[in-house]
Parts: structure tokens; C-alpha cells; sequence
């Protein structure tokens, strides 16, 4: 259990780095879909939900909780964004990036402490 | 005082699925059979569609082997929900594609002229990276648009497809979020399926396109499932016996304090950031439905089943600051937001709707019977839940709170459509419990039942494909109408006039800041059409860098179904057009022509 949710962060992790420096040097097709989508969909929103939310054992619930956090950052960092008049793509995946990396890492930080 | 939240978290050895049984799986494999024939068949559909009733008049007869077989494949594995568990979600799946594909499937293009609008905003906000609010109502709820932005430029979908599917991602998107939220309002299986099923039947309302509203939507539910779940609250006494026992006020008051919350301290913490963030969200996108959303939570905690009684105010105060910065150039021109006599309020959403063709008075017929029926099967299935003592008021109340909205606005027309959509999901669920009156735990197959969901689908299927596709013959694009709005930016003059012959027209995905306007908004129904082109000539002299006019054959089609301008009259003013001096036809096709008034012949 604890290998697969290991396994489960460095998925996140994983997507949330090559996402915004996918998109920065421009590479296009599928595989830009394939590795940005998950990071403007799901990821910020999954990781937040991983650390505030314990336990969530139904999948759907995860996923729902996961997809609206997720699409609510997209409009409040795409929107911070266009009002400072600094609108960039990568500045706003870059900011997803960070929120998932940043509730990632907390959440090993809580579970370690819990464990200890 | 703590307890797991109901709805949400559930003993792990309960989460999985029985064994799957060769019926299931055969019955699994037709359900896919019966989708690949209707969606199949719906790709056949003539387009242009030229019925007054829409797309459900030119599907091939095969394509309803579709709808029937899933409607009876449902029915028979309704009694045993709880072990079909994954043959029910690919049935619903199946319904999606079915009942919200065959537009997408025959047209291969986005219906509504709006969704191409709405592609326009998008494209507007990513070239400048700017808002400017005084273009339009849109940029003072840019919310959803600037996630749009970011969704297409970082992923690189194409525009075009994110809008061509968006109705069927939209709706899967919804009933994922109405899992959930109906999770929390019953144990049993049965009515939860169903309730899904008749949501997907019953939503003909045709707000699922690439829109403000239809995420906002999806948030609504999500925040309404919170707010039932780890922000929940029960009472320990009843209302009634505990005013009964000590008077009103104090009886009111030891009712309120008997509340307990369902969930810890920390989640209901953690769930109240989520709320208001997803309210942020939806407030900063949408103009109507954080006014549901508030109105649906106040509900639940009148009637004590909510723990955050603050949480209507903090939506309402970051609604009042959007109103007084992000929406203030709106509101300087719209001063009065809620403030419309009843009369004009039925009148915009009712009256308005009867006029047309006789084919669309049967499409808005239809319409209006589906929408009562729902409310019908609603009225029966309270019944039947009084008469079994459920006295959860939780979906009663969320049912009848959106209606608090319909007397104070018209909305263009569209409140009481908007207001059937937030109802929708609990008269649903109410309506699910007229076909399950039996007691939670009884099994077994009862035939009367399964002919009554499977026979009561198939109508409802019909049903719903008239009312949603009604205006087919307008609202879906030929890939002649098509060429021609594209055609028509590579043709125009600089700042010159577009003019469509109305508002059907695939145009503004992009430069979307030009002037446009429309014949439907120049002139009246009862203008004739020699006074309609004295309007068309003013306006393009009143611009003074002419125009170019795209006439096509959904603008003329929805001017007729809609009662707006008889077809002679439209031939009329192309006639017109034509003759204008310096006019010129620079492109045609089947469907569609573009005419182009230079400067010098508009000014003359």
C-alpha cells in the first residue's frame, strides 16, 4: 500500500515538472496532451485533496474533488494572471506546478511525522 | 462530537464490485453493440436538417435500437444495482454518447452559434492577455474563459474539438459530480442508478455546450455534495415535536442546538477553503448560478442540515465584491439586476417561448411535457417516500429552492430553463422513487417495474432528443455555413460592418472585438422589408467602412421557425442587397452567400 501511494506521488510529481517544461520549449502532439492535461485537470486538485482530505476511499469522490479543485486554480491563477497584465502559459502551469508540488511534499512531511 | 461523513467515505470491503456475471457481460457487449448502431446511424443523418421538429425527424430508423435496447438493458439490471455496478456505469456512458452525440456525430461541427462566440473570448483573452470589460457582459465574468485559455494553449487541443465534444464531456463531468452528491442522499442503489439515468433523460435544456454555465454547474454540484457531506449536519430532535413541546422560539432554538456535525473539526475546515475557492471560481465565471448556489445552500441550513450557516454570506460578500470591481462596467449599464415585475418575468420565460412555426410550437411543446413530466414523476415519488417515512427534506428543499429565482429575473429569457437545470438533479432523485417503492433491502426482479423504466425511458429518450435537438434545422452548422463565416473574415474590408441575416452563425471564434451585428437585431418582426434594409443601410453608413454581409440558409431557417421574418421578406432584403450600388457577391456556396458594400456605395 504504502509503495503504490509512493508510486502515486512520483506520478504526480513527475507530470507537475515535465508539464510546464513540456510547454516552455514548445513541443507539440499528443504527448503534450497527454502530459499537460493531467496537470491542469486533475493533479494540483489531487494533490490538495491528498493532504487535507484523508481518507477519501471512493475513487469517484477523489477524482470529482480532484477535477474541481483543479479547474477552480486554473481560473483563479490563469485570472491573477490576466489582471496583473503578466498572462504567460508556463507562468500559470508553472504556479499549478508549484501548488502540486508544494501539497505533495507537505503531505509526506505529515504522514512521515505520523508514522514516527 | 465526531462521526464519518455518510456519503463520502465508506468501509473499504464495501467499495468493490461483485463478481460480474456472464449476463452482466452479455449484456454488457449489446449495450455496446446497440451504442456502435445508433451513434453509427446518427453519422448517416442528413445535415442540413430539414425538419421544423429537428434531428430526432431525419435519424435513420436504426439509430433508435440505440436508445430502446440501453433503455431495457437498464431496466433489467436495475433490481440488482448493487452487483452491476460497472455494467450500470457503462450504460450510462453508452446513454451520454447516444443521447448527447448524434448532433456531434452527424454535423461534425459545434452546434450554437454560441459555443463559436465563447471560442472567441477564449482567443481574445490569450492574443491580448488582457480583459477589457467594457466589450461585453462576457469579460466581466472572464473566469471560465481565461481557464479555457490556459486548458487549450497548454495542452494544444484544438479549439474546434474541445467544443465539438464538450457536450458529452460536459455531461460526463456532471453525473461523475451527481454520483457523489446522490451517494449522500441514499443507500439505495436502485434509486441512485436511476436517478442518474432520468437526469441524463431529463436534461434537455441544452446548457452543456462549451460554456460559463455548464462549469459552473459542475462546481454547484460539487460544492452542494460538500456542503451535505463533511460540512453535513443532523438534527437530534424534529422540528415539530421539539415546538410542539416548548413554543416556537425556544423550540426552534433547542432544535437549531441539537445539531451535530458530520464530520471532524478539520475536514469540515478544509472543506469550507474547498467550498469557497470553488465558489471564487464559479463566482468569477458565471453571472447566474452563484446565485443558485447560495440560494440551494441557505435551504440546507433552514432546514438544519448544513453546519456552516455562514457560508451563504461569505459567497454573497465575494459575490458583492465582483459586482463593485470585476463587474462594474456591466453593472454601470445594467444598474438593476433583480428588480423585474412578475408579469414581465412570465412572460420573457413563457409567453416567449410559444411563438414560432407550428413545427416549433411542437418542439416547445414536447419541451414543456418532459420538463412536467419530470416534475410529475417528482410529485409521485414524494409521495412515496412520505408514505415510507423518509423525512429527509434534503431533496425536496434543493428542488424547490432554484424556483426562489424564477420571479426575479428574466435572464434573457432563459431563467425558467436555468431553473429547471439546478433543479433537475433532485427531481431526479425524487422522481427515481416513483418507480422503486419497494424497501431498500427487497431483491429480485419485479417485472411490472422493469417494463415501467424501460418503457418510460424509451419515451423519455424520444422526448428528450426532440426538445434538446429541436432547432436542429438552425442551430446545426452545414460545412457550406461553415466555409462561409470563415470566408467571410478573409473577404471584409478593414473595420468593416459583419452582418449575418441572424444570430445562428458559426462566426466570431475569432477577431472577436469587430463590429457585428445581425438583421434579427436591426429589425422587427413586424418590419417589412423595405423598412428592415433602410435599418441594414443606416447601420453600415452609420459605420462608414461598409460591410459584409453573410446570408446563409440557417439564418433564414431560424428567422422563419421563430416567427421572426417570413421567408419572402429575407429574399427580399438579399434582393436589396444585391441591387445596392457597389455591392458585390464575393463568395457562394449552397448554403450560404457574402455580399461586400464598400466604404465609398455605403456612404453615398
Amino acid at each position: 500500500m504504502k509503495i503504490e501511494r509512493d508510486a502515486a506521488s512520483l506520478v504526480i510529481v513527475t507530470l507537475a515538472v515535465a508539464a510546464p517544461i513540456m510547454v516552455a520549449f514548445g513541443v507539440a502532439g499528443p504527448l503534450r496532451t497527454a502530459v499537460a492535461l493531467p496537470l491542469v485537470s486533475l493533479l494540483p486538485g489531487l494533490a490538495l485533496v491528498r493532504l487535507a482530505l484523508r481518507p477519501i476511499e471512493h475513487l469517484n469522490s477523489t477524482v470529482v474533488l480532484a477535477i474541481a479543485v483543479s479547474l477552480a486554480l486554473d481560473v483563479v491563477a490563469s485570472l491573477a494572471m490576466v489582471y496583473l497584465h503578466t498572462w504567460s502559459v508556463v507562468g500559470v502551469l508553472g504556479l499549478l506546478a508549484v501548488v502540486t508540488l508544494s501539497a505533495t511534499v507537505a503531505r509526506h512531511v505529515v504522514m512521515r511525522r505520523r508514522t514516527a | 462530537m465526531t462521526s464519518t461523513a455518510p456519503a463520502l467515505v465508506r468501509p473499504r470491503q464495501l467499495a468493490g464490485v461483485a463478481p460480474t456475471s456472464v449476463a452482466g457481460l452479455g449484456l454488457g457487449v449489446l449495450a455496446l453493440l446497440a451504442t456502435a448502431v445508433a451513434t453509427s446511424a446518427a453519422s448517416r443523418a442528413p445535415v442540413p436538417v430539414l425538419s421544423d421538429v429537428g434531428l430526432v425527424a431525419v435519424l435513420p430508423a436504426a439509430y433508435w435500437a440505440g436508445p430502446i435496447t440501453l433503455s431495457i438493458i437498464f431496466a433489467l439490471a436495475l433490481p440488482e444495482a448493487a452487483r452491476h455496478r460497472s455494467l450500470l456505469t457503462l450504460l450510462l456512458g453508452c446513454l451520454v454518447l447516444t443521447l448527447y452525440g448524434p448532433a456531434v456525430m452527424a454535423a461534425n461541427a459545434p452546434r450554437l452559434e454560441v459555443a463559436w462566440r465563447h471560442l472567441g473570448i477564449i482567443d481574445t483573452i490569450v492574443r491580448s492577455g488582457t480583459i477589457n470589460p467594457k466589450i461585453d457582459a462576457y469579460f466581466n465574468w472572464p473566469g471560465f474563459f481565461s481557464a479555457g485559455g490556459l486548458v487549450l494553449e497548454a495542452t494544444g487541443l484544438s479549439p474546434w474539438t474541445a467544443a465539438l465534444w464538450a457536450p458529452v464531456w460536459n455531461m460526463a463531468l456532471w453525473l461523475t459530480a451527481l454520483m457523489v452528491l446522490i451517494r449522500g442522499l441514499t443507500k439505495d442503489k436502485r434509486v441512485r442508478w436511476l436517478t442518474l439515468w432520468l437526469f441524463c433523460l431529463g436534461n434537455w435544456i441544452d446548457q452543456d455546450y462549451l460554456s460559463p454555465q455548464a462549469f459552473a454547474f459542475f462546481l454547484h454540484i460539487v460544492m452542494l455534495t460538500l456542503a451535505m457531506t463533511w460540512l453535513g449536519a443532523q438534527p437530534q430532535v424534529r422540528l415539530g415535536a421539539s415546538v410542539e413541546g416548548a413554543g416556537v422560539l425556544p423550540g426552534t432554538r433547542r432544535w437549531w442546538a441539537s445539531r451535530v456535525p458530520a464530520d471532524t473539526e478539520k475536514r469540515r475546515t478544509a472543506a469550507l477553503f474547498v467550498v469557497v475557492l470553488l465558489g471564487l471560481a464559479m463566482i468569477v465565471s458565471h453571472q447566474l448560478t452563484p446565485f443558485a448556489t447560495i440560494v440551494s445552500l441557505t435551504a440546507l441550513i433552514l432546514i438544519g442540515r448544513c453546519w456552516s450557516p455562514g457560508l451563504p454570506l461569505i459567497l454573497g460578500v465575494i459575490v458583492v465584491a465582483w459586482l463593485s470591481y470585476g463587474a462594474s462596467a456591466y453593472l454601470a449599464g445594467h444598474p438593476v439586476l433583480f428588480a423585474v415585475e412578475p408579469e414581465v418575468a412570465a412572460g420573457a420565460n413563457l409567453g416567449e417561448r410559444l411563438d414560432g412555426g407550428s413545427g416549433h410550437l411542437v418542439v416547445v411543446v414536447v419541451r414543456m411535457a418532459l420538463t412536467v413530466t419530470i416534475w410529475c414523476l417528482a410529485a409521485v415519488g414524494t409521495l412515496r417516500r412520505l408514505r415510507r417515512r423518509e423525512r429527509d427534506l434534503r431533496p425536496v428543499a434543493l428542488a424547490a429552492a432554484p424556483l426562489l429565482l424564477l420571479p426575479v429575473q428574466s435572464y434573457g429569457g432563459e431563467m425558467l430553463l436555468r431553473v429547471n437545470l439546478f433543479a433537475l438533479p433532485f427531481t431526479a432523485f425524487l422522481a427515481a422513487h416513483a418507480f422503486t417503492g419497494r424497501p431498500i433491502r427487497t431483491r429480485g426482479t419485479d417485472l411490472g417495474t422493469t417494463a415501467a423504466v424501460s418503457l418510460v425511458g424509451a419515451l423519455l429518450a424520444t422526448a428528450m432528443l426532440t426538445a434538446k435537438f429541436g432547432n436542429a434545422r438552425f442551430d446545426t452548422f452545414t460545412q457550406g455555413e461553415i466555409a462561409a463565416g470563415a470566408e467571410l473574415y478573409r473577404v471584409a474590408p478593414p473595420n468593416a460592418l459583419l452582418l449575418a441575416g441572424a444570430h445562428p452563425t458559426p462566426w466570431r471564434y475569432h477577431e472577436y472585438t469587430r463590429k457585428y451585428t445581425t438583421l434579427q437585431d436591426l429589425c422587427r418582426p413586424s418590419d417589412n422589408a423595405d423598412g428592415c434594409f433602410e435599418k441594414l443601410r443606416a447601420r453600415v453608413r452609420h459605420g462608414g467602412n461598409g460591410a459584409a454581409v453573410l446570408l446563409s440558409r440557417s439564418n433564414e431557417e431560424s428567422l422563419r421557425l421563430q416567427g421572426l421574418m417570413a421567408p419572402e421578406t429575407f429574399d427580399r432584403i438579399e434582393g436589396m442587397v444585391r441591387a445596392e450600388g457597389g455591392a458585390q457577391l464575393v463568395y457562394n456556396n449552397a448554403d450560404a452567400r457574402i455580399y461586400v458594400i464598400p466604404p465609398k456605395q455605403a456612404k453615398r
